[in-house]
């Protein structure tokens, strides 16, 4: 019930201690890291991130540490104006990723770009900004087109 | 292959489909998956996703938002749990949850979202949507319940007469018969349906066996009812998340009718059940528990969903601006239409004091309560009629059986009193004796085989008998067989007497007098 008020809570705390030693980046990247691939955690780890484990331990709330670094991550990344972005395509477009990157150079925040290709989209691409997706793929809109189909015939296409 | 072409399927036809598909790109909010156990998932985003929300997993798997949280949401899956993993992607649909009714529904057995589970292919025809959770009619669209809700049983129809539009619990242990009475009124409104003022029936069954919703989807079909009558299943080993929208799914059909001026029963088969399932999704969603670990809102979970019960004013104008109409109802909706429901509650060794029966019995305009005991002795449908009330059925009540079986309720009660002192001693006076022997005779009448409800004139006919002592002269074993007797004799030469006597009407009770002393002629000889 109160996952969520816990996590933010805890969230902020570490992203006022990283904001204090000015480790902040390193302290970023590794969390996120730790998320991506929690059985190789980087090594060494930072001292705020040591320091700050031990604290959910003591506190009994290991239990919720992804919510919590979730959370710290979001905050970090609004806190420092940084977007993340996700480009899927079928084949790599570096193109793409330049037109991406000037089209928020305007906002004068900084970009963690990642690219993917999957050759299951068919052509297009998917762009996900933070938690906001834009799915302009063949897939996409072929099953976008069944559904309608299947709504307006009311039989399985 | 010219015969594998159907109408829909002409050019133009297909062409005015095509031209109303839009593949337009929009960004969408997702979030990704956190957690999953025991079919709910925590979801890490949605930051803008609403409470009764659908969201869509990869892989099409459908959840509904219950837990609105900082920074993450606790959904519930209408699914497989095994298809949803850690990571997943979860995108927001903006529809909050419903299913599609319409008319060709009827006959059909869906699932919660509609979806039908018979084996019969899609369901045809127009459909509307309509959400699950919806608000019920405020209290100027509606009217005070005036028209009866024959269910076929004597000893309901006369002494907890139920009407249109109200709420009356079905109370009692397990094996007592709460779905078979359920069951006797749903095949009753054939007669209803034939002569063209039907009550559409949906039967909602929750929890139980595949195998017993088989069976009864089987009865109902035997008996014809299957034709005004739709089932809701979800089985014990659907999801719980299932079993907790499964009365909601059936109050919303029921709105279908209700809405569109017509009468609807739906029964809700049971709500004990439906709260176990509500409290397995709420311990896990980590919601604080109360009384016997039923989470806070088990009280509003039912009341909310039998208060959608109502009679709806008559007044067109005013029923067309009722509140929280469906978008896809707007210009559909007639005035005067009902939904009656007829809540299941299963008791644990008679205990009605216990949390969930108490919520229910306050909630409801009534309630029915159906004893093992009896049931063991052979009194069957084994009502208690002591404790059992309809508080609002009364004024629906039609006029000859309101005469006939006026003091049929309190006549029992003083008879059973009686009983229970004449087991002292065994020499009583003339009058106590006469008592004692037409309260023995009507407990004979009120007995009544499953699966044979009776028309109401003959119900008025054969209590008007038991009610005015006419049977003094005939001894108790016999009382069956004169009972038959009586409405065979009835049903061949006086049709006319019969149906007025279902009508309101007491015309006719000095034939019925000569008819009962030539049977009993007959009988002595």
């Amino acid at each position: 019930m109160s996952t969520g008020i816990i996590a933010a809570r805890y969230g902020r705390a570490l992203l006022k201690l990283v904001t204090g030693t000015g480790r902040g980046r390193q302290v970023y990247d590794q969390v996120q890291a730790l998320m991506d691939n929690p059985q190789t955690p980087p090594e060494p780890l930072e001292d705020d991130l040591v320091k700050f484990i031990a604290l959910l331990s003591s506190n009994g709330r290991l239990d919720e540490v992804r919510y919590i670094f979730n959370s710290f991550l979001r905050q970090y990344r609004e806190a420092n104006g940084i977007r993340k972005i996700h480009l899927k395509t079928v084949v790599p477009s570096p193109e793409l990723e330049d037109r991406i990157r000037d089209v928020f150079a305007g906002e004068g925040s900084e970009l963690i770009l990642s690219t993917e290709v999957d050759s299951d989209l068919i052509g297009g691409f998917v762009l996900q900004v933070d938690d906001r997706v834009l799915d302009a793929s063949v897939s996409r809109q072929l099953e976008i087109i069944r559904n309608q189909l299947i709504e307006k015939t009311n039989r399985i296409v | 292959m010219v015969q594998n072409i159907k109408a829909s399927e002409i050019s133009d036809v297909l062409l005015a489909q095509l031209k109303g598909i839009t593949t337009s790109v929009e960004w969408e909010e997702t979030g990704k998956v956190l957690q999953v156990s025991d079919g709910v998932a925590h979801i890490y985003g949605l930051m803008h996703a609403e409470a009764g929300e659908l969201i869509e997993f990869e892989g099409g798997v459908m959840g509904v938002v219950m837990n609105l949280e900082q920074d993450n949401v606790g959904a519930v899956l209408l699914g497989q749990t095994d298809l949803v993993k850690e990571g997943m992607t979860v995108r927001r649909t903006g529809r909050i949850a419903s299913l599609m009714v319409g008319e060709k529904m009827l006959g059909r057995v869906v699932d919660p979202l509609g979806n039908p589970i018979d084996g019969l292919g899609k369901i045809e025809g127009e459909l509307v949507q309509m959400p699950l959770e919806r608000k019920a009619p405020g209290v100027i669209f509606r009217q005070p319940v005036s028209e009866p809700l024959q269910t076929g049983l004597k000893s309901i129809d006369s002494m907890i007469p139920i009407g249109r539009g109200q709420r009356e619990l079905i109370i009692g242990d397990r094996q007592t018969g709460k779905t078979a009475l359920a069951i006797d009124t749903i095949i009753n409104q054939r007669e209803g349906f034939l002569k063209g003022d039907p009550v559409y029936c949906i039967y909602v069954a929750v929890g139980q066996k595949g195998s017993t919703v088989a069976n009864i989807v089987e009865t109902l079909r035997m008996h014809g009812a299957m034709d005004y009558t739709i089932v809701v299943s979800a089985t014990a080993s659907d999801p719980a998340s299932l079993q907790y929208y499964a009365p909601f799914a059936g109050a919303a059909i029921g709105e279908y009718f209700r809405d569109t001026g017509r009468h609807a029963l739906v029964v809700y088969d049971d709500l004990s059940k439906q709260a176990v399932a509500y409290r397995e999704v709420s311990l896990i969603l980590r919601r604080p528990s109360g009384r016997e670990a039923y989470p806070g809102d088990v009280f509003y979970l039912h009341s909310r969903l039998l208060e959608r019960a109502a009679k709806i004013i008559s007044q067109q104008e005013v029923a067309e601006k009722m509140n929280d109409l469906p978008e896809s109802l707007k210009g559909k909706v007639k005035a005067g239409g009902s939904l009656t429901a007829l809540p299941v509650i299963e008791t644990q060794a008679g205990d009605v004091s216990a949390y969930i029966p108490t919520n229910v019995i306050s909630i409801t305009d009534g309630q029915i309560y159906l004893e093992s005991s009896l049931f063991n002795e052979g009194f069957r449908p084994a009502i208690n009629v002591g404790i059992s009330v309809s508080r609002v059925g009364g004024a629906a009540q039609r006029k000859s059986m309101k005469k006939v079986a006026g003091t049929l309720k309190i006549d029992q009660a003083q008879y059973n009193e009686l009983e229970s002192f004449s087991k002292f001693s065994s020499d009583v006076d003339k009058v106590t004796a006469m008592t004692l022997d037409k309260g023995r005779k009507n407990n004979q009448l009120l007995i009544q085989p499953q699966f044979s409800p009776m028309p109401l004139g003959e119900q008025v006919a054969i209590l008007y008998c038991g009610t005015n002592g006419l049977m003094k002269d005939i001894p108790i074993d016999r009382v069956q067989e004169f009972q038959t007797l009586f409405l065979d004799r009835m049903r061949s030469s006086h049709r006319d007497i019969l149906d007025a006597l279902g009508e309101g009407s007491l015309e006719g009770t000095d034939v019925i007098e000569k008819e009962v002393q030539s049977i009993i002629a007959g009988m002595t000889v």
